[in-house]
């Protein structure tokens, strides 16, 4: 088991905030406190919610633009 | 010392209550739980037998690691032939009673026969008597426990059935504390057939550690990892239910039964919303993630809502309401029902009765239309208590069809003979073969490979999938693919029978997350807290003797690979909803049928997934059954 937990590594490394997008799986920083995001990658825009001030996912699409 | 606890043997129609050791050969070769269980199982019935009649066994147990110094050791097992499907029944739950009765001096209590009157099992410091139950017969699973925490004292640890189990409901649950369900296969209904209301723990005798120190510190080691996860940091805070995030905003879930992959316009019912109602998360045994919110809604308290119950009383009926959720999954909790089969099966009679199959002279005049909450919670009560249309639904799929006619079946999305999750696996070949072709029907807790959802990249599955046993074959993070899926599905086949036969959670291995435990974590486990010496190696090999265990109980059942198949829908009808890359998608059915056959092969078993001599050879199965205890 290693001795460094995923937090730490997780906060060395600066992914704080670190989410993918599920379109398209591009890992994406939002910034703190954010409550949205638009892909960079994709475009496909995201709702955020946050875990603690430091763990983001992805809360659900902007359903308006869910349509078909 | 864990490896002393023994098996209770209590025959309900002769009153005779027998008390054995469990022989170390056997627990080398099965470890306990689920496994040893299913050794059990196969064992002490015959083919054919009727799953609700005196000749069935009900076997409950706890793991081998339970009450050590491993955490969420928790589980408790419970195992039968099945009264919904007619396969290997088997259903796990968390809580605290595995703990008590390990204590108590028992790993596994096996229940056989069928009592004339109601009656519960006190178990006790080695000792197992039967009581009268008359007085609890009828009560809701909170008023079971309650009644008998006043009568032995509040520190006692009940296992029990609701009404629906009393109601011969074939997918009734057995039910310990507020909200931890042996929901699936029905094995509520076997207690009820047995006319055992409950069985009641409470212990006193140590589990004695074989390596205190160095258990206490491996175990601090690993929680401290496991609790700086992301997964369990969001685990912690929302539940299972933060699963939807992903599922439901992918277009991966099954919703109006299995008309659409996606509930449209959610936000209602999305994970975040348990703010307004929880007063706080609690744990089972040992547990550092504490997954359970303890809520209150309508003045009714409960814990949960699982991602099953978003799903029940959410996507799958229609539903966009968050108090339809903790209503509903409060109701099925109280009086014992399985929340993934009472979603399905109210879902398949709602397209039923929009397509006009049934109609109101069926329902009673009950408005059988998607999103009707009232409908719903009322559906719900009587499935429970067998009233009206409820009365067809608790027979499950094959059965309920069968009376309904016409072609009623073609829309229930199961597989032999147990409904689906509310999930939609049409645009995911990995998961869509492991419920395909778990043991105990369609499944997402034998062999899913939800890390498959998370486009992991290709060294990260080589670390997982390649250890302990090699594996040469292809790799793919794309969760449309075909290719390597088998042995994915395969691998956790084996890690989720070894947890269940250690009986630690399921979400402390790598289920929800690459991060979590693997064969290596329970082999050291073992050796600290047990003293049994197996290499992650050997616990692969254990989990692989299981699990054939199970597969040849089916076969003897007459399943095989006819059975291991999904329902045409999967196939002819493509996804409506969801993003680009799940939208339009069917199963293709000669890919399927090709990964069936690797999977078969990789598993030793030949083309009509039967076990070959070789390969019971190779697990020290052609002996089955032995009889060994
Ligand atoms: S993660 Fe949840 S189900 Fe598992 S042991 Fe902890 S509280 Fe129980
Ligand atoms: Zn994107």
């Amino acid at each position: 088991m290693v001795k460094k937990s995923v937090s730490d590594k997780q906060k060395a490394s600066d992914r704080i905030g670190e989410v993918r997008c599920l379109n398209c799986f591009y890992r994406y920083k939002v910034p703190p406190g954010a409550d949205r995001f638009v892909c960079p990658e994709c475009g496909w825009e995201w709702r955020v919610s946050w875990v603690n001030p430091e763990l983001a996912k992805v809360r659900g699409p902007m359903w308006d633009k869910m349509r078909f | 010392m864990s490896l002393n606890r023994k098996l209770g043997i209590v025959d309900l129609s002769t009153n005779e209550i027998e008390i054995k050791p469990i022989p170390i050969e056997l627990r080398k070769k099965f470890i306990g739980g689920r496994g040893l269980d299913m050794y059990l199982l196969y064992n002490h019935t015959e083919p054919g037998i009727d799953a609700l009649g005196p000749d069935n066994v009900a076997i409950i147990s706890a793991g081998l690691l339970s009450a050590t110094l491993s955490s969420a050791s928790a589980r408790t097992h419970v195992a039968a032939k099945s009264p919904l499907t007619g396969a290997v029944g088997s259903t796990n739950m968390g809580g605290f009673f595995a703990p008590e009765m390990t204590w108590a001096g028992f790993h596994h209590l096996m229940l056989r026969g069928q009592a004339e009157e109601p009656v519960y099992i006190w178990v006790n410091d080695g000792e197992i008597e039967i009581r009268d139950a008359s007085h609890l017969w009828g009560l809701s699973t909170r008023d079971t426990q309650k009644a008998l925490q006043e009568e032995l004292g509040s520190e006692v640890q009940v296992l029990c059935i609701g009404p629906a189990g009393e109601n011969l409901v074939r997918y009734a649950t057995v039910m310990s504390g507020m909200k931890n369900a042996g929901g699936r296969s029905g094995l509520g209904a076997v207690l009820g057939s047995k006319k055992v209301k409950a069985v009641v723990a409470r212990g006193t005798m140590d589990v004695e550690i074989r390596h205190p120190e160095e258990a206490l510190e491996y175990d601090y080691e690993v929680m401290k990892h496991i609790s700086g996860t992301k997964f369990a940091q969001i685990m912690g805070k929302y539940g299972t239910m933060f699963i939807q995030s992903v599922t439901n905003s992918t277009g991966l879930v099954r919703t109006q039964n299995f008309q659409h992959n996606q509930l449209l316009d959610a936000e209602p019912i999305e994970c975040e919303h348990i703010e307004d109602y929880t007063f706080g998360t609690v744990g089972c045994f040992g547990c550092i993630i504490h997954c359970r919110h303890r809520y209150i809604v309508d003045g009714i308290y409960d814990e949960g809502p699982e991602y099953t119950a978003q799903g029940a009383f959410g996507w799958e009926v229609g539903c966009n309401d968050f108090e339809t959720v903790l209503m509903g999954n409060h109701l099925v909790n109280h009086w014992g029902l399985d929340i993934l089969e009472t979603g399905s099966m109210m879902a398949w009679a709602m397209e039923l009765y929009e397509k006009g199959i049934i109609t109101d002279k069926d329902t009673g005049g009950l408005k059988l239309e998607w999103g009707n909450t009232d409908v719903v919670l009322e559906l719900i009560r009587q499935i429970a208590f067998r009233e009206g249309i409820g009365d067809i639904l608790a027979e499950g799929p094959k059965r309920a069809a069968a009376k309904i006619g016409k072609d009623s079946l073609k829309y229930n999305i199961q597989v032999k003979g147990m409904s689906n999750l509310h999930s939609d696996e049409r645009p995911t070949p990995a998961l869509a073969l492991g419920i395909a072709t778990g043991t105990r029907g369609s499944d997402h807790l034998r062999s899913r490979p939800a890390i498959d959802l998370y486009h992991l990249p290709v060294s990260v599955l080589e670390k997982v999938y390649n250890n302990p046993v090699e594996y040469k074959g292809t790799y793919t993070s794309d969760y449309r693919d075909y290719e390597g899926k088998p042995w994915q599905v395969i691998w956790h086949e084996m890690m989720y029978m070894a947890i269940d036969c250690v009986g630690v959670c399921k979400y402390h291995c790598t289920f929800l997350s690459p991060n979590l435990m693997k064969f290596e974590h329970i082999s050291k486990f073992l050796h600290y807290n047990t003293g049994l010496e197996l290499s992650p190696r050997d616990v692969w090999d254990v989990a692989e003797r299981c699990y054939n265990i199970e597969r040849m109980f089916n076969i003897r059942e007459k399943f095989g690979r006819k059975d291991d198949m999904l329902v045409d829908r999967y196939f002819d009808e493509p996804t409506t909803r969801g993003l680009e890359i799940v939208r339009g998608r069917t199963l293709d059915r000669d890919k399927f049928n090709g990964m069936l056959d690797e999977y078969y092969e990789l598993h030793g078993w030949d083309e009509n997934g039967v076990p070959t001599q070789e390969t019971l050879e190779r697990l020290g199965l052609d002996e089955e059954p032995s009889h060994l205890l």
